[in-house]
Order: structure tokens, then C-alpha cells, then sequence
């Protein structure tokens, strides 16, 4: 079954034709256009003056001529500006929150020039006024549903200790979490496995530490993060849902220096440098539970031994003015063994591990290509003894990627971009109960994707974004093409309504414990089910009254079909592992909801509201008697108020959520069976449960606070904060438990969080 | 007007943060964790056995779950109750010993592969299943394994030696986290497998002892217990030693399952019991029942069994 028949090896030979056909296609049609040039050229990178940090969206206008000619430079900061007719110009490169460049060019017919700015990060206009870069203007005027966050805005926030990715996403509208210590994200209605998380274009697999109480991602080492929240573009695939892509930093290639900080739980370090003509950056992060932990553990005290690490190391080099290469890596576990006495232990390790290497082209000025090499492993091993009896569960995804991306620059008007991703997989699953191997899966499938998109200015005011991909996915032989739409339209100087929509397709499916994520594993589906499917669209209105304010006001539209759901029916030694064996197939669904975000995001003050009315279902045929429920994360209301107030060298940051309760099964009866095996009654009776879903937990809300003072530290700047996670101390309901151990019992409400005030201190030299 | 802003921003979340507040409290009645009441429901329960004689069967009904539960108030006293099958009609009668047994009136051994219906009617309720029964079972062999080389230790006296045999061989003795039990039978064309563990030493020592149980947990603990169903593709079972508690004279009943047996068994609540109610709400669903105008078990089984002495650890 999971051998490479001929059958195999004849498919993955057409695929290859195929895919070196595309390939080549590609580069005819762009080449083609390449060879048209009639006009002069201007391209080049723009950068950080301070730190040689790549500045994406940047804006390069050429002013002079008979119209206005420019362009916005890509995610790598490079730009090229094609067909110029030759004359004079003033060239004008601007980032919000950076001094402008300004110079004369003198252009001949056919010149080509080469351009390399460096942006002077600008001072603060006055006390009470911030102005901070915004990345990615481009993505966010034709993309509605788009969200980025800076670093140094993630560390603005109120944390759970240290400052997190995805707890700083759940401040935002139209995404959840499913509790307190999850950091599962749950957008617009799709749960957790329909958002594909990459770090550095890699997808990260089971990102979380501490059994989902923290994200492996280290806000050291980040330089920015984007999320499309739905209806991403053709540059992206394989989720149902949202895309949430986080980007290292490339290291300072103008002078060494270091950052760090210690919380009450963990401490990290990053270094980061010039190397020759290039820069390099190493980032840490480890847990010191582990010799607090071990202090408390006596002989009559068990406490587990547990830790984790995440480990991110970059190295940037120029090889000349046309080639860049960059090799990065991440490294991640957990670990935790709990001896429970002589004869049982549990012991749980996973994590993550990705190495990438890039090579960066200019091919032609106008012509940018990134190539790719990766290659990832997720594994989660928990292996456990009950008194003597060896229970094992052994996971494992290793994955090796091969991805290029084309950016033409074709003229002002469009701007072209396509690529391809070829994806081998190794998935292993491994039960053993009482030294009896139960089930040891091997699934080997292959992802070949292509996309085309292009990027139109249709009009001065109107902005279009038509995109295509296909994938081909080996398991099934399974071929299809997504359309891709965004238009964007000015309506006025302070009005903008987009809207955008796809097809999507999802070839993996996540099975996950939501009170452990240390055990979450991936599968492929294969060819007895048919792989999820959803259709997206979006509609959104803007308001920008002034740099200060943006209103905004969002409607979501999406239908799901081929959905699956783990069978929790199955024997425990099922040998049956075809998907639809293991899973509950052919389920479907919608999302719905509309999302209101007011933003404040200059001053001293900064901040935001928002507010989504949303509606998730799902329906299956073998669950709930075939009648459809809303999933746990179903939450009518979701609220939020974010606030950050500077001071001198004090900040004040303050967030208020809300949230309609989950929703949950209700027990509706009390019955007793004989155990079948022993045909005796057991002490306790069971519980019968209502509809799926039919009962809501109470509304959630809490409130958490921050203080910031900034201060010098030996010379070096350092930050000491104050956090108070969850202020007014609000028990908010996590679940329902049912015990039927007396008749008398009450049912239980387990609760979350309660207060929990952290503190610590941040520097950097 | 730094100062000004700040009261103001203080002031702001003072009284977003007292509306809150004023609303905060997570305390509940019970009333309002339940669903709506399917009280009075007719709860079967019945296991055919081939091979043996028609069993008795309980009828018994459900119960508000804000209510205290017993089996004497949960029984149902004046059902009807009959199995049919090939055309032969079997009444049942109640015992008046034992509210919601009900006793067969007539002598049948149960058919293998063979369909059985039966018919309970109560106050206005009627609930009905049918089962079709397996085909015959035996265990061929009851072997003690070395834990560390899976090589064959010990070949295990059966029933077929006699009564007591594997409760008085020498060989049956067995130390307790001591080898590996395995029973080996040849696989038939049945859904799967469930295996029923009784201590038949009522008052024998406890030989379970572990540090992270306080004496509530030992109090919990019963001599008798069922597996979560299995399908043994190998034609074997292994015995788990968490599963042993006592020590003394032990039966192992491997059960070869019909579907609706199956069907319930690897839905069971018995299986949803250490999970987390809602948060695991994904898990807490009904049981596939096989009974229709009620819910329960009408199934069927081919049982055989082996037996062992459990000896505490030296």
C-alpha cells in the first residue's frame, strides 16, 4: 500500500516533464517580454540605513516626466522600473517612518542603472507624536483581511509572560483562541489546521512550547509577521483558511549587536552582526523550569522534569551585485518525563526543525528570482509505562521543498510574479501497546504546485490582482486549479473598498488534542477521500479620514466541503488506515461574519476596537445524527480593545477581550449498562449527551495590563516590565466536566487562568 | 497635560475594567450545565451468548441527570419482554427479586450465526433490536511470555484441562508484573474482540501499588473490567498488567463481538471516561446504540475464557 510501484515512478516522470515544461514556459513568456526593453531602466534594493535590513513595499517614484512612473519594491526590497523614455527625473525613494532619498538622473534610451538606497530611519517628529513604518502598504491596499506586525509592535502588547505571536494575533479581530494556554489560531471560523504557518517560507508543523502555552516563535528573531485572514493570493496554498507568514530578521549588516531579556519562565539572547558583505544573526530561547522543577522534587514531592528550546540562526552574503545567498535554520523541542513511580513514567518530547538555503538573483533588472532549498522535521514521541506495560506513540513529518519565485517588473502598470513548489513528504506513524507493533503507517506523498499572478493597476484609483495555482498531489493523483482574485478601488482620497476571493484546497489534515498539543500530529489524505475544499470571498470598506484613524469594515463568505473529523470509533488496533477509515469524511460548512477594526495608529496614545459578528457550522452524516452543529470555537461575538499610551520612558499598555462562550455538549440523561466484557454493572453510571454542541460555556472576557519603563543599564538600553495577565482575576469557563463517580455530583466547571502578574527585563547593546 | 492624558487613559480602563467586573462571576447551578431532560427513555440491555442458554436482561430507563441515580430507581418493573427468532417467540418475565431483571420463561441455547429480535414494551414505550449472532469462538492456547525476548515461557492450563485447572496448575500461577499473558485463537469473521477480566477472590489482596494513587483511587477500583474492543488481526491478545488489581483466581473472557456489540463498544462511555467533557467535547457523543425506540445494547457474542493466579510480587 505504501510501496513506489511503476505505477509511481511512470506518474512522477510526467509530473517532472510537466513541471520542467512550466518551467520553461515560464521563462519563454517573461523573457519575451524581457527582451522588449526600448527604454531605459532603473532598479536596485532599498534598505535600512541602520541596520542593511531589506525594506519591503518601499515606494520609488520617478518624477519629471510626462506622467509620474513608479513602483513599490517587493518583499525583498528590490524594485525596477522598466520602458522610462529618456530625459531627466528626480528620483524619490520614501518609506513612512524614514527619511526620503532624493537625486537626478539623467536617462539615455536603453540605459540601465542600477540603484542601491539606503533609508535613514527618521527621528522622532516630537514627544507626542510616533510614526512608525508601515511594511507592506502595497499588500494591505489590494488585500483586504491583511494584517502585519513589526517586531517591536509585538512587544507592545500585555503577555503571558513573554511577548507571543499568536497570543498578539488574538487580540485581533476574527481571531480566537480556544482557551488560556492555547495558541492555536482559529480564523474566521477554520479551526487550527486551516492556517498554513511558515517561518521564513518553511511550514512549521506543531509551532508551540509548553503543551501550546507559548509559540515557537521567538519575537527576538523576527522581523515582521503577516497574516491573510482569508482569500489569500496565489503565492500561497494548501489551507483552507488563512496563511500566517513570519519572517526572521537578516542581522544587522552595519555594526554587532545584541538584544535579550529574561521573563520569569524563560531567557533569550540574540546576537547579530556584519560578516564581509553580509550579516548574520543567532537567536536563543530556553525554559529554566527545569532546575526550579528539580529543586522542588523530593522523594515524598513528584514534580515532572520538563524544558524546551527554540534555536534561530541566520547568515546573509552578497556575491556580487546581482546574487544573493542566505542559509537559516531553526531548531526546536520540548521535553518532559514524569516518573510516577517504579513501574510507570511518561515521557513526551517533540519539535521542530527547518534548514533553508536561498539563493536571490536579479536576472535582468526588471526580472528578480528567489530559489529555494528546505528541508523540515516534526517529531513527537510519547512513550509511556502503566505498571510495566509499555505504551508507545511515535510521529514524524520530514518534508523537503524546492521552491523558486519570479518577479518581473514588467512596466508600471503590472507587475508579474510566479513560481513553483515542489514538496516530498515523509509521514510515519507508529502505535505500540504492550510490545505489540498496532499500526506503523508510512505515507511518502509529493505536492507539485505552479502560480501566476499578476499585479495590475488597472486604473489610477483601481488595482487588480488576478492569480492562478495548481497543484498536483500524489496521493489520488490528485490535479487542481485555483483562481485567485483581489481588486482594489480608490474611491476617494479617504475611501477604499476591496474585495477578493478563491478556491483552496487542503491536502493534509491536522489530528490534535486541544488540552495537549504536544501530541498533534499531521496526515496526508489520501485517495479514498477527496481533500478539503474551500471557496472564499471577501468584501471590505476603508476609511482613512487621516494618517491617524483607519475604520474598516469587512464581510466574509466561506463554504467548505470534503471536511474530515478523527473517527474516535476506531479499535485501538485498527490496521485500517486508509482516510476514510480513519477519519469521518464528507462533511461540510460555512463561515460567515462581518468585522469591524478601528485603528488609532499615531500618538501617544495607539490602539484599536474591534469587533466581529461571526457564524461558523459544519455538518457531517456520521456525527450529531447528521444534523448540523456549530464547532467549540462557533463564537458570536468577539470584541477587543487594545491600548498602548507613551509617556517619557514609560509605557502603559491595557486589552480588553470579550468573547461568546464556546460551545460545548450538555449531558441530558443519566442511564447505566453493564460493563459488556465483565456483563456487571460498574459503580459509576454514564451520562447521555444532548445534541452536538447545543450549550454555551459563559461569555469570556478578562483584561490585561502592562507598565514599561526604559532605563540604562550598565550603557546598554534596557526595559523593565511589569504584566498582569488577566487583571480582574475573571475565572472564565474552560469546560464541563461530568462525573458520574456519585450520584449526587454536581457537574464541574473547569476554569481557566487566573491572575497572573509576571515580570522581567528586556535589553539590547 | 501628560498628567491629564495619563488620568485619562487610567480612567478609561478603571471603568471598562468595573462594567466588567460588576458582570464577572462564573459561578452556575447545576441546572444550567444540562440540556434539555430525556428522562424516561427505555434503557435495554442485553448479551446473547452462543452457546449457552438465553441470558436474563435488564430494562431498565433513563433519568434527568440533575437527579440521583440508583439501578432500583432507574428499573423499569412492568416491562414486556420477548426474543424472537426462526419464528419461536421466548418470553421474559420480571424478577421479583431484582427490579429490571427479567428472566426467560422457556429453555434455549443460542444459535451461532443466527437472528435474534427482541421486543420491549412499557407504559406507551416499545424498543426493539435485532442481532445476528457470530459464529462459534475458542481461545487454542493460553501461554506466558517473556517480557524481554516475546519468547514463550510457560503453556498455560485451560478449561478443557478442567474446572480448576487454571486456577491450580502450576503453571497458571503467575507473579504478579511478572512475563506477558497472551491467549491465541484463530480469527474468525467477526468485527472485532472484547475481553472481560474478573477477580473471582472476593476480599484477595490488592497487588496494585503505586505512589501516584491516594486510597480514594484504590477505593474506585472493582474486580471486574472490560477492554476497549480490538479487532486482532494476529489472532491474539495480550494481557496489560495495569489491568490486574488483585491478586488471587482470575477469568479472562475474550468475547468475539457481532456488530452491534462492536458497534458499542468502541463507542462506549466507558471509553470517553479520563476525557475532558468540553474541552474534549468533540469525544463526548452518543454511543451507537442498536436499540431503536430506546437506546442500549442488544448484542450478541461467542465467548471463550482461560484462567490464572495471580500471585503478589515477592
Amino acid at each position: 500500500m505504501w510501496t513506489l510501484s511503476k505505477s509511481h515512478l511512470r506518474e512522477g516522470s510526467a509530473r517532472m516533464r510537466c513541471f520542467r515544461e512550466a518551467i520553461l514556459a515560464i521563462a519563454i513568456v517573461v523573457g519575451g517580454w524581457v527582451g522588449n526593453v526600448e527604454a531605459a531602466t532603473v532598479s536596485g534594493f532599498i534598505t535600512d540605513a541602520s541596520n542593511g535590513e531589506s525594506l519591503p513595499y518601499a515606494n520609488v517614484v520617478l518624477e519629471g516626466g510626462a506622467v509620474p512612473m513608479g513602483t513599490l519594491t517587493n518583499v525583498d526590497g528590490y524594485f525596477a522600473v522598466q520602458k522610462i523614455p529618456a530625459g531627466r527625473y528626480r528620483f524619490v525613494a520614501s518609506y513612512i517612518g524614514y527619511r526620503s532619498y532624493l537625486d537626478s538622473l539623467t536617462l539615455e534610451a536603453d540605459e540601465v542603472i542600477r540603484i542601491d538606497v539606503e533609508l535613514e530611519p527618521q527621528a522622532l517628529l516630537g514627544a507626542e507624536v510616533l510614526v512608525k513604518a508601515d511594511a507592506y502598504e502595497e499588500e494591505k491596499l489590494i488585500q483586504p483581511g491583511f494584517i502585519v506586525m513589526e517586531a517591536a509592535t509585538l512587544e507592545e502588547f500585555p503577555a503571558l509572560f513573554e511577548s507571543d505571536v499568536l497570543r498578539s494575533l488574538h487580540l485581533m479581530p476574527g481571531i480566537q483562541a480556544a482557551s488560556d494556554i492555547s495558541t492555536g489560531l482559529y480564523v474566521r471560523g477554520g479551526g487550527p489546521d486551516q492556517t498554513l504557518i511558515l517561518l521564513d517560507q518553511i511550514p512549521l508543523y506543531n509551532p508551540s512550547h509548553a503543551f501550546g502555552f507559548f509559540s515557537t516563535f521567538n519575537s527576538d528573531a523576527i522581523k515582521d509577521m503577516s497574516l491573510h485572514k482569508g482569500a489569500y493570493p496565489a503565492s500561497y496554498g494548501g489551507r483552507l483558511g488563512a496563511v500566517l507568514d513570519v519572517r526572521n530578521r537578516d542581522g544587522n549588516r552595519k555594526e554587532f549587536q545584541g538584544t535579550g531579556g529574561i521573563s520569569l519562565i524563560a531567557a533569550r539572547m540574540t546576537l547579530e552582526g556584519p560578516v564581509g558583505k553580509g550579516s548574520w544573526m543567532i537567536s536563543g530561547r530556553r525554559t529554566y523550569l527545569d532546575p526550579i522543577l528539580a529543586a522542588i522534587r523530593n522523594d515524598s514531592t513528584e514534580v515532572p522534569a520538563y524544558y524546551f528550546y527554540d534555536l534561530n540562526a541566520k547568515l546573509n552574503l552578497d556575491l556580487g551585485a546581482h546574487d544573493k545567498v542566505s542559509f537559516s535554520g531553526y531548531f526546536g523541542r520540548d521535553d518532559l518525563n514524569f516518573d510516577l513511580d517504579e513501574t510507570s513514567f511518561i515521557n513526551v518530547r517533540w519539535g521542530n526543525v527547518a534548514v533553508t538555503g536561498k539563493w536571490t538573483h536579479v536576472f535582468r533588472p526588471g526580472l528578480y528570482g528567489n530559489f529555494m532549498v528546505a528541508g523540515s522535521q516534526y517529531e513527537s514521541d510519547t512513550s509511556l509505562s502503566l505498571f510495566d506495560t509499555p505504551i508507545l506513540f511515535e510521529n514524524s513529518i520530514r518534508d523537503l521543498t524546492v521552491k523558486g519565485d519570479l518577479d518581473y517588473f514588467a512596466n508600471p502598470k503590472h507587475s508579474i510574479s510566479g513560481g513553483f513548489l515542489a514538496t516530498w513528504y515523509r509521514f510515519r506513524f507508529n502505535q505500540v501497546f504492550n510490545q505489540d507493533e498496532q499500526l506503523d503507517l508510512k505515507e511518502k506523498p509529493t505536492l507539485l504546485s505552479f502560480y501566476l499572478q499578476d499585479n495590475w493597476q488597472a486604473h489610477s484609483n483601481t488595482q487588480i490582482r488576478l492569480g492562478v495555482r495548481s497543484n498536483m498531489f500524489s496521493d489520488g493523483s490528485r490535479f487542481h486549479v485555483e483562481p485567485r482574485l483581489a481588486i482594489s478601488q480608490q474611491l476617494s482620497d479617504h475611501w477604499r473598498v476591496k474585495t477578493a476571493g478563491g478556491l483552496y484546497h487542503q491536502y493534509l489534515q491536522l489530528v490534535t488534542t486541544e488540552g495537549f498539543s504536544g501530541g498533534d500530529f499531521w496526515v496526508p489524505l489520501d485517495e479514498t477521500v477527496e481533500p478539503g475544499r474551500s471557496v472564499q470571498g471577501v468584501v471590505g470598506l476603508e476609511w482613512e479620514p487621516s494618517p491617524r484613524y483607519m475604520l474598516s469594515v469587512e464581510s466574509y463568505l466561506t463554504g467548505f466541503k470534503n471536511l474530515v473529523a478523527l473517527d474516535t470509533k476506531v479499535a485501538v488496533d485498527s490496521e485500517e488506515t486508509k482516510s476514510d477509515d480513519v477519519f469521518v469524511t464528507g462533511g461540510t460548512g460555512h463561515a460567515t461574519g462581518v468585522e469591524v477594526f478601528l485603528n488609532r495608529r499615531t500618538g501617544a496614545l495607539t490602539g484599536w476596537i474591534g469587533y466581529t459578528l461571526g457564524w461558523t457550522r459544519r455538518t457531517f452524516d456520521e456525527l450529531n445524527g447528521g444534523k448540523e452543529f456549530p464547532p467549540k470555537y462557533d463564537r458570536r461575538h468577539d470584541a477587543s480593545v487594545v491600548l498602548d499610551y507613551r509617556v517619557g520612558k514609560w509605557s502603559f499598555g491595557g486589552s480588553v477581550l470579550y468573547a461568546t462562550g464556546q460551545a460545548y455538549t450538555p449531558a441530558s440523561a443519566r442511564y447505566s449498562l453493564r460493563s459488556p466484557g465483565s456483563q456487571q454493572y460498574l459503580k459509576d453510571d454514564f451520562l447521555l449527551p444532548s445534541q452536538k454542541n447545543s450549550a454555551r460555556l459563559l461569555p469570556y472576557h478578562r483584561m490585561d495590563l502592562n507598565v514599561k519603563r526604559r532605563f540604562r543599564l550598565f550603557g546598554s538600553r534596557a526595559e523593565a516590565y511589569l504584566q498582569v495577565f488577566n487583571a480582574y482575576n475573571r475565572r472564565n469557563e474552560w469546560f464541563v466536566q461530568y462525573n458520574a463517580d456519585d450520584p449526587e455530583t454536581d457537574p464541574d466547571v473547569v476554569k481557566m487562568l487566573p491572575v497572573i502578574p509576571t515580570f522581567g527585563i528586556n535589553f539590547s547593546f | 497635560m501628560v498628567c491629564a492624558k495619563l488620568k485619562g487613559f487610567a480612567l478609561s480602563v478603571a471603568m471598562l475594567g468595573s462594567f466588567l467586573i460588576s458582570g464577572c462571576s462564573t459561578d452556575r447551578r447545576a441546572s444550567e450545565l444540562y440540556g434539555p431532560s430525556e428522562a424516561g427513555v427505555l434503557v435495554i440491555d442485553a448479551l446473547l451468548l452462543v452457546d449457552q442458554p438465553l441470558p436474563d436482561l435488564f430494562v431498565l430507563e433513563t433519568v434527568a441527570p440533575g437527579d440521583s441515580y440508583s439501578l432500583e430507581g432507574a428499573a423499569v418493573r412492568d416491562a414486556v419482554v420477548e426474543i424472537s427468532t426462526g419464528g419461536t417467540t421466548f418470553t421474559y418475565a420480571a424478577d421479583v427479586d431484582s427490579a429490571g431483571r427479567y428472566l426467560p420463561q422457556q429453555n434455549h441455547i443460542v444459535l451461532p450465526e443466527t437472528v435474534y429480535t427482541l421486543r420491549v414494551s412499557s407504559q406507551g414505550r416499545e424498543a426493539t433490536g435485532t442481532t445476528l449472532t457470530p459464529e462459534q469462538f475458542q481461545i487454542r492456547e493460553s501461554l506466558l511470555l517473556n517480557e524481554g525476548t516475546l519468547q514463550v515461557d510457560r503453556v498455560l492450563k485451560t478449561f478443557r484441562d478442567g474446572l480448576d485447572a487454571p486456577y491450580v496448575a502450576p503453571e497458571n500461577q503467575v507473579e504478579y508484573l511478572d512475563g506477558l499473558l497472551e491467549a491465541r485463537f484463530d480469527r474468525g469473521n467477526t468485527p472485532g474482540y472484547q475481553v472481560g477480566i474478573i477477580s473471582l477472590d472476593e476480599g484477595s489482596e490488592r497487588v496494585l501499588d503505586a505512589d501516584f494513587l491516594d486510597e480514594d483511587d484504590y477505593d474506585d477500583l472493582e474486580r471486574h473490567a472490560s477492554s476497549p474492543p480490538f479487532e486482532a488481526p494476529d489472532g491474539s491478545v495480550r494481557l496489560p498488567w495495569f489491568a490486574v488489581y488483585f491478586a488471587g483466581r482470575h477469568v479472562i473472557r475474550i468475547h468475539a463481538l457481532d456488530e452491534n456489540w462492536f458497534n458499542f463498544a468502541r463507542s462506549s462511555p466507558e471509553s470517553q471516561e479520563g476525557n475532558f467533557g468540553g474541552l474534549a467535547g468533540d469525544s463526548f457523543e452518543r454511543p451507537l446504540f442498536s436499540v431503536t425506540g430506546g437506546i442500549g445494547l442488544f448484542g450478541s457474542a461467542a465467548m471463550d475464557s482461560i484462567g490464572f493466579n495471580v500471585l503478589p510480587r515477592q
